[in-house]
This record gives C-alpha cells, sequence and structure tokens, in this order.
C-alpha cells in the first residue's frame, strides 16, 4: 500500500495543486458573489439594513368658486408594524388594543409582507387618543409597531355636496392591483366624485424617507444622510365652480326628498351646483369606518351613495318637446303656422294616447306653453325618427357630457339602431315614436345631461362640457392650473331658438303655461315641466330652466322622484334656486322680454 | 544571532504570518467596533504578540525537542481532553456547560498540533518491522483517540479537522492514492447519503470510476466499489428505516443549514449579502452596513471573513487568500526542503490543516461548505485558535532553522 516515494516531487505537486484547487473554488465563488452579483446583494443589504418610511403628502384641499374652503385635513394617528420585526404571537393582544379582529391583523400583515417584510404596514388608521396612549404604554412589547400622524379628510363647508367631493378611503386590493405601483395596503385614495377623478392631483406625491436599523430593528440614524430620501409633495387644491350658497339651498331643498338638482353656468358650463338627495356624511369615510356604518350606507334602499345628479338616468318626460320642436323647426317641416287640433286624445295604431287636457287648437309655441303632447305626438310622425334621433344626439343625448366624474351614466337616446337591437329588426312600428315625442318610453337622460341641454336652449345652441373645477393650484409655488373644457355649437338657426324660448317663456308666464310655480318677481324665467311615468310608482317631476331670459345666467334641471307633476314640485325648488342666486349676482330685471313681442298678438 | 537571521530565519513564511494576523486584528476591531466591545481588538492584539513569541520561542528550541516531545506532548493534551469531558459532564445545567466549552476549545486547538507531531513522529520511526495494515491502524488510532475525545465534546467542527491531518500526512508518506481513495470514499458517501439519493449514487459512480482508473488490478477494484456501494446501500437503509424523522432533519440542518432558515441558515445568508455588497473595492473600512449594524452574526470568529469582504471587497478577500496561499506554498517547500522524515511529514500536516481550516472557514461565509464552525486561521478572534496558529508557524519556522541538519 505504501510506495517508495516519501515526498516525491509528484506528490509535492498534487499537494500545491490541492492548495490552488482550493483557493481558486473560494476565488471563483467570491467573483460570482462580490463582482458578478454585487447589485443582487448589494439591494438585498439595503433592504436588510434600512427602514423606508413612507412620508405621507397633505391632501390637496377644496375650495368653492367663491374661495371657501370645503375640504381640508386634520392631523390623526395610525398605527403601523413592520413585518420583519413584528411577532405572530403578538397578534391577539395588539387586536383587543385596537379594537379589531385578529384576522384582519393577520391579512394585512401578510398582504404587506409580500410586498416587502422591511416596509411598514397600516394596521388602522385613526385611532383615538386613548387607543394611542395605551399602546404607546405596551410599545416595550410590541416590537415593530409604530405610530405616525396621517391626516385625515374634514368636511368644514356650509354645503355638504357629498356626491360632488366624494370621499376617500382605505384602498381595496382590487384598486391595488389596477392602480398600478404608487399605492401600497393601508393607503388612502379618493374612491368617488372629485376626490376619485382628480385624485392624481389632490393626493401629492409620497415622499420615502430612509432610516438605518440595527439587527434589533432600532433605528440607529438616517441612512446615506439623507441622500436618497424623496421629500414628499402636497397635492395640489381644487377650486371648484360650485358657489357653497347656492349648493347648500340645493340641498336643504331636496332634504326629506329622492332627487337631483344641477345648476349650470350657460355661459361656460360651470356647475353651480349639484345635489342629489338622500346624500351622506362624507367624513363617515376619513379615518376609520366601521363596517356596520359602510353596510348601513351602501345597503340603504333609497341608495343614498349614488348620485343621481349624474347616474340617474329617466325618461325626461316633456321637457323633452324642445327636441322634436327644434328638429321641426329647424328641419323647415312645419312653422308657427302649422296648428293641431287638440281633442285630448290621439289614435294611432290602435292604441289611444292619451292628452292630460283638451287643448284646442295650438301651434308649436303653444304646444310647448300647454305641453300638448297631441301635438308632439302628430309632430314626431311628420319629423320621423332619424332627424328626431339627430336632434337629441346634437343636444347631448345618449352621451356622457364628460363632467369630471367618474360616475356618469349616458343615459338613452333611441335610433333606428338601437330599436332594432332591443325589439330585432321590424319587430318594432312607428307607434313606438309616438311615446318618445313626449320624452317616455325608451328615451331617458340623467338631470346634468337635462341642464346641459337647458343651458343650449338658453343661449342659442352652444353646448359646453359641464365641469367642477375652475383651476388647479399647486400648494408648494401658488401656481394656478387651468383645464381646457370643450364647448360646440348647436346647428339650430336663431330664429328657431327664439320659437322654442318663447314656448318655454310661456310655460312660466303664459296663462297656459305649466309651470308658473317658477315665477319670480322682476326676474323673468323660462322653463319647461317634466312628468316622467313611473311603471312602478308615482311619476318622476322634471322641471328645466334658465334665467334671467334675454341674458342668461343660471340655467337648471330639477328632478324629484315620486312626486307626481313636475309643475308643482320641481318648479318652486327651481324658482328658489334662481332667485338666490341671481340676487346674489345682483340682477335685477324689470323690463319685459324683446323676444316675446311678436307673440303677444297671438295670444 | 546576526548570522541566524542571515541564514537560518524563514522571513517568508514569518512575515506572511504577520500579515495575515494584521489583516486579523484589522477585521476583529472593525467586526466589534460599533458593539462596545472595542476590548476585543486589545485582546486580540496581545494574543499576537504572545503568539509570535511563542513561535520564536519554538523556532529557538533544539532540532530534537520537538520530534523527542512529540508523543510526550500528544499524552498530555489527550489528557486535558479527557478532563475537560470529565469536568464538562459533571456540569449538568446548559450555562454551565456552555461556560466550559471557552476551556474545553483549548485542548482541542493543540491537539491538534500535538497530533500533527505525533503521527510525524510514528510514521518517520524506522526499522520498524510492522505490516502496512499495522501501520495504517496505529496512525488511524492516533489521530482517532483526539478525534473521538472532541467529539464528544461535542465540538464537530473540530473533529473533522482531524481527517485534514490524517489523510495529507499519509499520502505525504507514500500512501497510495487508491488507498487514500478508498478510505475517503465511506465518509464521503455517509455525508452524500444525507444529501439525497442522487447526490449518493453520483458519488458512488464517481469513487466507482476512480477505483478503476487508480487500480493495478482491476478485480481489487471491482472489490472496493462493491464495498463502497454495500456501504451506501446500508447507510441509506439505516438513515430511513432506523432513525427517527426528527433525528433525519437534525443531520440535513447540520449539513445544509441553509434548510434552517431562522437559525444557521439566516447566519449564512447574511454572512452571503455582507460579503456580496463588497463588490470589488469594499464599502471602506468600518463602513459595512452589514457588520457594523450587527446584522452577522459571530462576525469576529466564525464569520469574520464577511468583515473583510464587506468591507474590503473582491479586492481585499482576494489580498487575504494570497496571503494564506503563499503560506501554503511555502509549508509545503519546506516540506521538501527539511532533511528529516519527521519535519517533513509534520509541514505537511500543518499546510493541510490551516488549509482545511481556510476553505471550510471561508466556505462556509460564502456556502461552500456546512456552517461546522471553525475559525479562521490568525483572522477569527479567539485566543485558543490564535495561539496554536502562531505555535504551528513556530514549528516551521524551527524546521526551517534545521533543514539541513539530519
Amino acid at each position: 500500500m505504501f510506495d517508495v516515494d516519501f515526498g516525491s516531487r509528484a506528490r509535492s505537486v498534487m499537494m500545491r495543486g490541492v492548495v490552488v484547487l482550493a483557493l481558486l473554488a473560494i476565488m471563483i465563488k467570491l467573483g460570482d458573489m462580490q463582482l458578478m452579483n454585487e447589485v443582487v446583494y448589494g439591494k438585498k443589504s439595503e433592504q436588510i439594513t434600512t427602514r423606508v418610511f413612507v412620508q405621507q403628502p397633505l391632501r390637496g384641499e377644496i375650495f368653492d368658486r367663491n374661495g371657501n374652503v370645503m375640504v381640508e385635513n386634520d392631523p390623526a394617528y395610525e398605527v403601523s408594524i413592520i413585518p420583519h420585526e413584528f411577532r405572530e404571537s403578538q397578534i391577539p393582544a395588539l387586536a383587543s388594543l385596537l379594537q379589531t379582529d385578529s384576522s384582519d391583523i393577520m391579512k394585512r400583515i401578510q398582504i404587506g409582507e409580500n410586498i416587502s417584510p422591511y416596509f411598514p404596514v397600516r394596521l388602522k388608521r385613526d385611532i383615538s387618543f386613548a387607543t394611542l396612549s395605551s399602546i404607546e404604554e405596551h410599545l416595550k412589547e410590541f416590537a415593530g409597531v409604530y405610530f405616525d400622524i396621517e391626516p385625515k379628510r374634514v368636511y368644514v363647508g356650509k354645503a355638504r355636496a357629498a356626491h360632488i367631493l366624494g370621499f376617500t378611503k382605505e384602498i381595496s386590493e382590487q384598486q391595488l392591483a389596477t392602480l398600478g405601483d404608487y399605492y401600497k395596503p393601508g393607503d388612502i385614495v379618493g374612491y368617488t366624485g372629485l376626490e376619485a377623478s382628480y385624485e392624481t392631483i389632490l393626493r401629492g406625491q409620497k415622499g420615502l424617507k430612509y432610516l438605518a436599523v440595527n439587527a434589533r430593528g432600532q433605528v440607529v440614524g438616517s441612512y446615506d444622510d439623507g441622500k436618497i430620501d424623496v421629500p414628499a409633495q402636497d397635492g395640489s387644491d381644487l377650486y371648484l365652480t360650485i358657489d357653497e350658497g347656492l349648493q347648500a339651498l340645493a340641498e336643504s331643498l331636496l332634504v326629506g326628498r329622492r332627487g337631483a338638482v344641477v345648476a349650470l353656468d350657460p355661459n361656460n358650463g360651470e356647475v353651480l351646483a349639484m345635489a342629489s338627495a338622500p346624500d351622506f356624511d362624507p367624513s363617515v369615510f376619513s379615518g376609520y369606518t366601521s363596517k356596520t356604518e359602510w353596510n348601513d350606507l351602501s345597503n340603504n334602499p333609497d341608495h343614498p351613495l349614488f348620485n343621481r345628479a349624474t347616474l340617474a338616468a329617466l325618461p325626461p318626460g316633456s321637457t323633452f318637446k324642445m327636441v322634436l320642436a327644434s328638429a321641426a323647426l329647424e328641419g323647415g317641416v312645419v312653422d308657427d303656422n302649422w296648428t293641431i287640433h287638440c281633442t285630448g286624445s290621439f289614435y294611432y295604431g290602435g292604441r289611444i294616447f292619451k292628452d292630460h287636457e283638451v287643448h284646442g287648437t295650438v301651434n308649436i309655441i303653444q304646444a310647448i306653453e300647454k305641453s300638448c303632447n297631441v301635438f308632439f305626438y302628430n309632430l314626431i310622425l311628420k319629423v320621423g325618427f332619424d332627424a328626431w334621433t339627430k336632434y337629441g344626439q346634437l343636444f347631448g343625448f345618449g352621451q356622457k357630457t364628460g363632467i369630471d366624474l367618474k360616475e356618469e351614466s349616458p343615459g338613452i337616446m333611441p335610433s333606428r339602431d338601437y330599436f332594432n337591437q332591443i325589439f330585432g329588426k321590424n319587430r318594432w312600428t312607428n307607434g313606438y315614436l309616438v311615446s318618445l315625442a313626449i320624452g317616455q318610453g325608451e328615451v331617458s337622460a340623467t338631470p346634468l345631461q337635462m341642464a346641459a341641454y337647458t343651458t343650449a336652449l338658453a343661449n342659442y345652441g352652444k353646448y359646453f362640457q359641464p365641469h367642477l373645477v375652475r383651476y388647479m393650484r399647486d400648494r408648494k409655488t401658488g401656481k394656478i392650473y387651468y383645464t381646457q373644457y370643450s364647448e360646440r355649437t348647436i346647428p339650430v338657426s336663431k330664429e328657431v331658438f327664439d320659437q322654442i324660448r318663447e314656448g318655454m317663456y310661456l310655460v312660466v308666464n303664459g296663462p297656459g303655461g305649466t309651470g308658473h310655480g317658477a315665477q319670480i318677481p322682476g326676474i323673468i324665467v323660462a322653463g319647461k315641466t317634466g312628468t316622467a311615468q313611473n311603471p312602478r310608482g308615482k311619476d318622476h317631476a322634471w322641471f328645466i330652466a334658465f334665467a334671467p331670459f334675454d341674458h342668461p345666467k343660471i340655467a337648471l334641471a330639477v328632478l324629484v322622484e315620486n312626486a307626481g307633476f313636475g309643475g308643482s314640485v320641481s318648479a318652486p325648488i327651481a324658482k328658489k334656486l334662481i332667485e338666490y342666486y341671481l340676487n346674489k349676482q345682483g340682477v335685477q330685471q324689470q323690463e319685459e322680454p324683446k323676444g316675446i313681442v311678436a307673440t303677444a298678438a297671438l295670444r | 544571532m546576526f548570522d541566524f537571521f542571515k541564514d537560518s530565519f524563514d522571513y517568508k513564511t514569518f512575515f506572511l504570518a504577520v500579515i495575515l494576523g494584521c489583516i486579523g486584528a484589522l477585521a476583529v476591531n472593525s467586526a466589534t467596533y460599533n458593539s462596545g466591545m472595542h476590548d476585543f481588538f486589545v485582546r486580540d492584539v496581545v494574543w499576537q504578540v504572545s503568539g509570535i513569541i511563542i513561535a520564536f520561542i519554538i523556532m529557538f528550541s533544539s532540532n530534537r525537542f520537538l520530534q523527542g516531545g512529540a508523543y510526550f506532548f500528544y499524552a498530555i493534551t489527550i489528557l486535558l481532553l479527557l478532563f475537560v469531558l470529565v469536568a464538562g459532564k459533571r456540569v449538568a445545567s446548559h450555562t454551565s456547560w456552555l461556560g466550559l466549552l471557552g476551556v474545553g476549545g483549548q485542548p482541542s486547538e493543540l491537539a491538534k498540533v500535538a497530533s500533527i507531531l505525533a503521527l510525524s513522529k510514528f510514521l518517520s520511526e524506522k526499522g520498524n518491522e510492522r505490516t502496512e495494515w499495522q501501520i495504517i491502524g496505529i496512525s488511524a488510532g492516533i489521530v482517532g483517540l483526539p478525534m473521538i475525545l472532541t467529539m464528544l465534546q461535542p465540538d464537530l467542527g473540530t473533529t473533522i479537522v482531524y481527517l485534514a491531518i490524517f489523510f495529507p500526512i499519509l499520502f505525504w508518506a507514500g500512501l497510495q492514492p487508491i488507498v487514500i481513495v478508498a478510505l475517503i470514499a465511506p465518509i464521503a458517501i455517509v455525508f452524500a447519503e444525507f444529501t439525497g439519493t442522487v447526490t449518493l449514487l453520483l458519488t458512488v459512480l464517481v469513487f466507482g470510476i476512480l477505483f478503476f482508473l487508480l487500480s493495478r488490478k482491476k478485480l481489487f477494484a471491482v472489490t472496493l466499489s462493491f464495498v463502497a456501494v454495500s456501504f451506501g446501500l446500508f447507510m441509506e437503509y439505516f438513515y430511513r428505516k432506523l432513525l427517527q424523522p426528527h433525528q433525519q432533519k437534525r443531520i440535513q440542518i447540520f449539513l445544509n443549514p441553509n434548510l434552517d432558515p431562522q437559525g444557521a441558515g439566516y447566519n449564512a445568508l447574511q454572512a452571503r449579502v455582507a460579503i456580496g455588497s463588497g463588490g470589488l473595492f469594499g464599502k471602506g473600512y468600518l463602513h459595512g452596513a452589514q457588520t457594523q449594524l450587527r446584522f452577522v452574526p459571530a462576525r469576529w470568529t466564525d464569520f469574520i471573513f464577511t468583515v473583510i469582504g464587506e468591507e474590503f471587497g473582491f479586492f481585499g478577500a482576494a489580498v487575504t487568500l494570497l496571503a494564506f496561499g503563499a503560506l501554503f506554498f511555502r509549508g509545503v517547500r519546506i516540506a521538501e526542503l527539511v532533511k528529516t522524515k519527521f519535519a517533513s511529514l509534520a509541514s505537511i500536516g500543518i499546510t493541510s490543516v490551516l488549509l482545511f481550516h481556510v476553505f471550510i472557514n471561508i466556505g462556509m461565509n460564502i456556502n461552500l461548505a456546512p456552517i461546522v464552525g471553525i475559525p479562521l486561521p490568525f483572522i477569527s478572534y479567539g485566543g485558543s485558535s490564535i495561539l496554536s496558529d502562531w505555535m504551528m508557524v513556530g514549528i516551521l519556522l524551527n524546521f526551517y532553522a534545521h533543514r539541513k541538519e539530519h
């Protein structure tokens, strides 16, 4: 077994070979780690030795058109933990202190841990001072538990404007998946209203502060002298088009009802007021929202979270008659000499269509004034489906207005294609058109669309994109940013508008008008009543109006659900709003309107 | 005296060891700097200086001192190991046992050096009538006795070190490579066994091929392979059927600490991150985030290489490794230069023990070796290991000084 070559040359070469191989193996492995994978290990090292603390920016505040604060921020305490340092055995104790269940905490930790075990996970926000101090007492036992001050929304305005402002709430798992990398679990995000549609403007940019920690998780100072820290950038403020006083009045007029009001400035499409009832208190959602509070709101049969002003698409009733009137007049199908003798009912296709009363002989202006259905039944058969659809679309129906809210319904503007689609080709007759003529049946519109339509009627065909935000203001620089909103002109002549406006004048002021409830001494109001048939209950009451007649400063649409006839309930609401707003503007109009003189003879 | 330093002093070995000692002192200082343990650096320097003095005393001793006293030193260290075991056993409670471990470490470090000398002396004795089997058996006994006593402490890391004494010295003494391979085979198979069946089969295959390549008699090779395979199958049976699952797991974690992310696996990860993040030139002295912020455990002993790797980067690690490499080459060179078989065998033993320490220690820092807890020569903090390292340097210096004497 032993050879005689003790300490031979061959054996010493082998010995040296082993030395070289062993050290070479180490060198290769070191090269792989330190030269090829330095970045990977460096990142890991940074992650282990630093803790990133998010600096929450202040969310932008919201002001009304006169600079009154509507939403601002208040400090609130929040509790968060760093999963890496936290021991799961402490969950029950922490849960009882925070008055939540262990499973909720466990779930939050798990979600956060998947992102990074070194990144703080928010457990509960807006804790009471009592909770804060009891946790602070036990802070030594709770490793990895931290406090932070986080701003929460407070609503200080005279008006609630709940559906306009919307609310903020902790981000959901679903939103986390869709909204992108900026958000982390536990972040506050705008859920509805302007809080949602201007989320990126309002929220600002989170900052990051890096702190060096030792193996026991104790912070030993700033990391790299704060060189890589990112300061938080506060969100920008929003200055709304809303007139807080008008908004508050609109809300008070709708108390106890279900309905909506939208008031626009007909000169630019600014939303002066937009109320939906019933509403809710948005402060319920700032800070911590309990499950019961949330369930109460979301399961309420009156749907207080639902913004009726932009989402409730209902048949507009007689308020829609001006669409057909413009189609007829502009298309030259009839003029104001064309009359119909109203006997109180209309027979078509084997069916009897009733009118609410016998109007006798009426021309188009009187038909608007008296809201004569029989006239318009006859008229739509003369004008035809396609022309009616075309003018409806020109007035913005069947499409979103493009208001700066995410919650908006386009409503339905029926067309030949639409009917073919829902009823089947040749499965519907012209009889279906008869209801459409008076804004019943398949056609539907939101209060916002109605208000925008009223605006176009008021200002001879200018259709403005309605909007809630006048401008945004950078909190740091004070710089102001405007947004461009679209506007277009509806191709209907001044003469046609004069005739339609005259009809609307007579609705409020004429002897046979249906909207006398909107009369204001000294101010000339024009409008149109509407009653939407409701197969499930009492009819919905519509009223659209604008004033002053010659130089309109406000145009609005009022909807009160299940209130019956539009003139009796909705018109007085419109009257009070117009009165308030124009008085505030200092409008005192005494003269008779110029455009009306011609029709005096006809009366 | 002047003549001695002109002709008989091995500057290369001495200064390479001094360089490594300085790197060690610097690393210990950094590892303990931010942990409120400033006296560690002072004590490290004291031990390094004491080690140098001991090395000089050994260097200046006579050429018969080491060879003549080899069995005596061996006997003393065996008695010390026994004493530690008895004293350690008398104390039942866990903390006291830990307290005694510091004392216990000392004889086992000394026993390594004594075993090298004793084995070298035995193999260099002339006119011995023993058969080859007897020589191997007695050699195994010389190394096996302190090995078993160390295993009982239990200090598994140091136990394995004895293998790095046994095989290289026997190899240098002329043992045929096939015998070495045949002896290593069962040990390797046991280790492979616990890593998995595939690894086991591969290991058996590799050894089978080695047997055929190295053996002149094919029948002998077939027999060896058969024995190796049987041994492997027996271990397989032993492991799967006779051991409880928790025992299996304990062995698996010992061999692969990454399986236990809370314990040793965590340490290994922290060490890798520290070294890997060092890059080419490191984060600068006293600026290693991982080590300074105390993430790396035992960073002044078992994981001291993380300080070098993180703060001085690949460059610093390479300088350290080159110093070690040069020292090992010097050890082999001295084995060639000396005239006595004893000195030659002992030089190889010293070189291979140091190499084994370096490979396993750095290896466990960079995931090349299991975490068995043996120190990095000259660099890890710890009196007993630093002193025994310098003792071995002293022995090499002594051999060099007397290299021309028979």
